[in-house]
């Protein structure tokens, strides 16, 4: 009887791959499997996981679609070696892909960090290392760092591309934007973007990198085309809606966009100008076009609030105190207002017209109380409990009206509000 | 959506494989291949050999592959297989019972007639 060969070996592990690989993969890729997938690659894929601690959770599994994707998930734990995870991430890179253009975001999330992860062991693996060297052979050592750098940029940029689609970030391509399709890219894409340091020059610290990269770049893009669409506004004959226009696609792509600070000082910075553009103008609308414009911006408001409060962004205090003043106009008088206004002189102290506003908002608050007591006939301030009330409330308002005086001395209105305070304290014989 | 097609994986071809190994591989295929084909092998010659930096990229987004193994049939694997002895042909026999009984026999002497042995009778009478 002959002895065992390696060509019996690899015949015998060639049968078995061919049996194992297409439905294995079939399984794993479910529903993203490619019709023309080589038998060449499987069979090589399936020798290596046969040998790997993880094939014991799929040998009696393989072929069954409902034990995925728990069954890959446990095989995962068990391990898998360099070569097999090499080959893991390129397949669930185009599942990915592939699931990402099906609308199968669950299942796109799951295959790319499994993806990710797979980069991740294989570039760390003894494998991956003999793979290099190998390659060194003929090539320079930059060559093969600069090739490893690039590794996941197709993938990343795959991404990019199909979240500057959903974005419609060229109009003329698409028009409406995708604001669900571009939540789902953007899951995937903070997936890696987000991604916690790898170790040092591995693909997946320099794909992180280039993921960020081109997000940065879209929302560059969006940002050039809103000021292009702003600068292209007729203030004076557009109506309202093609004034909102440009305000309202922003506020469509940076729903699914994280706003940084050179974006929220962009657009704050471009709509307080166009703002201050329309006011001169005076046109009979403004109050509408300025509630909703301020509406699509207030994002990009408070991400500048908030790095001024943190200490970024120094030098743009004033802008953003406009923007809250111009805002606090606007809304109907409630709490808010007067949060915007006080607000804006924490922001700017000494802001004219935030401490305006302000002022005006104290007036507002003490002729409240002022017209509820004018109402009442004097006797009624001889009854113990409503006499206390009443001293209260005429104390409350002229703590309004001083206070008002403090924010804004010049306050025309002062005079009027002090003599109508006296009037009720001699009536109802309260000393102030 | 398409991902980038990788001629490693196309080719069927290591990635390792150096730029002669792959230019071997290639002409080999050329040969043999219609003139579209050989216009794409062209193509993917020129990416694969003369930028290395595109050829270590592509050979780092390959995967892993045996030539020996990954790009064999079956059948041609099964040919490698060392033939086992007791596959050969048996040779062709063309005697007779007669010539085997008669093989030693002396033409002098020759065998006494054949018949049962004498057991047979006495067991037939104890059968009685």
């Amino acid at each position: 009887m002959s002895k065992w060969t390696n060509h019996h070996q690899a015949l015998l592990d060639a049968l078995r791959a061919d049996r194992i690989g297409p439905p294995v993969y079939a399984c794993v890729a479910d529903g993203a499997a490619r019709d023309n997938m080589s038998s060449d690659l499987l069979r090589d894929w399936v020798t290596s996981m046969r040998a790997d601690p993880g094939w014991r959770a799929l040998e009696h599994v393989y072929d069954n679609p409902n034990a995925f994707p728990d069954a890959w998930d446990r095989a995962t734990e068990l391990g898998w070696s360099g070569r097999t995870d090499h080959h893991n991430a390129l397949f669930f890179e185009d599942f990915t892909l592939d699931h990402l253009h099906l609308g199968n975001i669950e299942r796109a999330r799951w295959s790319w960090r499994h993806c990710l992860e797979a980069w991740s062991r294989c570039a760390a693996s003894d494998y991956y290392r003999d793979l290099l060297d190998t390659l060194s052979d003929e090539a320079d050592a930059s060559v093969i760092a600069q090739a490893n750098r690039r590794v996941l940029e197709p993938p990343a940029h795959a991404l990019a591309e199909a979240l500057r689609d959903a974005l419609a970030v060229e109009s003329g391509v698409r028009e409406q934007v995708d604001a669900d399709r571009a939540d789902d890219i953007m899951s995937l894409v903070r997936q890696l973007a987000d991604r916690e340091p790898d170790a040092p020059n591995s693909p997946l610290q320099h794909g992180a990198a280039t993921m960020r990269e081109q997000l940065d770049g879209i929302v560059r893009e969006l940002l050039s085309a809103f000021e292009r669409a702003v600068d292209a506004l007729d203030m004076v004959d557009d109506d309202q809606s093609s004034l909102l226009a440009p305000f309202e696609r922003l506020r469509e792509q940076f729903d699914a966009l994280r706003i940084d600070d050179e974006s929220a000082i962009s657009v704050v910075d471009t709509t307080v100008a166009i703002i201050w553009k329309l006011r001169k103008l005076d046109r009979p609308d403004e109050d509408d076009i300025f509630v909703e414009m301020l509406d699509a911006t207030r994002p990009f408001a408070e991400q500048l609030v908030r790095a001024l409060s943190e200490g970024r962004a120094m030098g743009r205090q004033s802008l953003a105190a406009d923007y809250l003043v111009f805002r606090g106009e606007q809304l109907v008088k409630n709490e808010s207002i007067q949060f915007d206004f006080e607000r804006a002189l924490e922001l700017c102290p000494g802001h004219r017209n935030a401490s305006k506003m302000l002022s005006y908002m104290r007036l507002s608050q003490a002729l409240a109380i002022i017209s509820e007591l004018s109402l009442l006939p004097g006797p009624i301030g001889k009854l113990p409990r409503v006499g206390e009330h009443i001293e209260a409330s005429i104390h409350e308002a002229h703590d309004y009206v001083e206070e008002a005086a403090s924010i804004f001395p010049t306050n025309e209105r002062l005079p009027e509000y002090r003599s109508d305070i006296r009037g009720l304290a001699d009536r109802f014989d309260v000393e102030l | 959506m398409t991902q980038e097609d990788n001629p490693f994986d196309e080719l069927g071809i290591e990635p390792t494989a150096s730029p002669e190994r792959i230019t071997a591989v290639l002409r080999e295929r050329a040969q043999r291949a219609s003139p579209a084909e050989r216009e794409r092998i062209k193509t993917l010659w020129r990416k694969l050999t003369i930028n290395a930096d595109e050829r270590v990229r592509l050979a780092l987004r390959a995967h892993p592959g045996d030539e020996d193994v990954g790009s064999r049939s079956t059948g041609e694997l099964a040919d490698l297989v060392p033939p086992r002895l007791g596959r050969l042909e048996p040779p062709v026999i063309n005697a007779t019972i007669e010539d085997v009984l008669l093989d030693d026999a002396d033409e002098d002497d020759p065998p006494d007639e054949c018949g049962p042995p004498a057991a047979f009778d006495r067991m037939s009478k104890l059968g009685d």
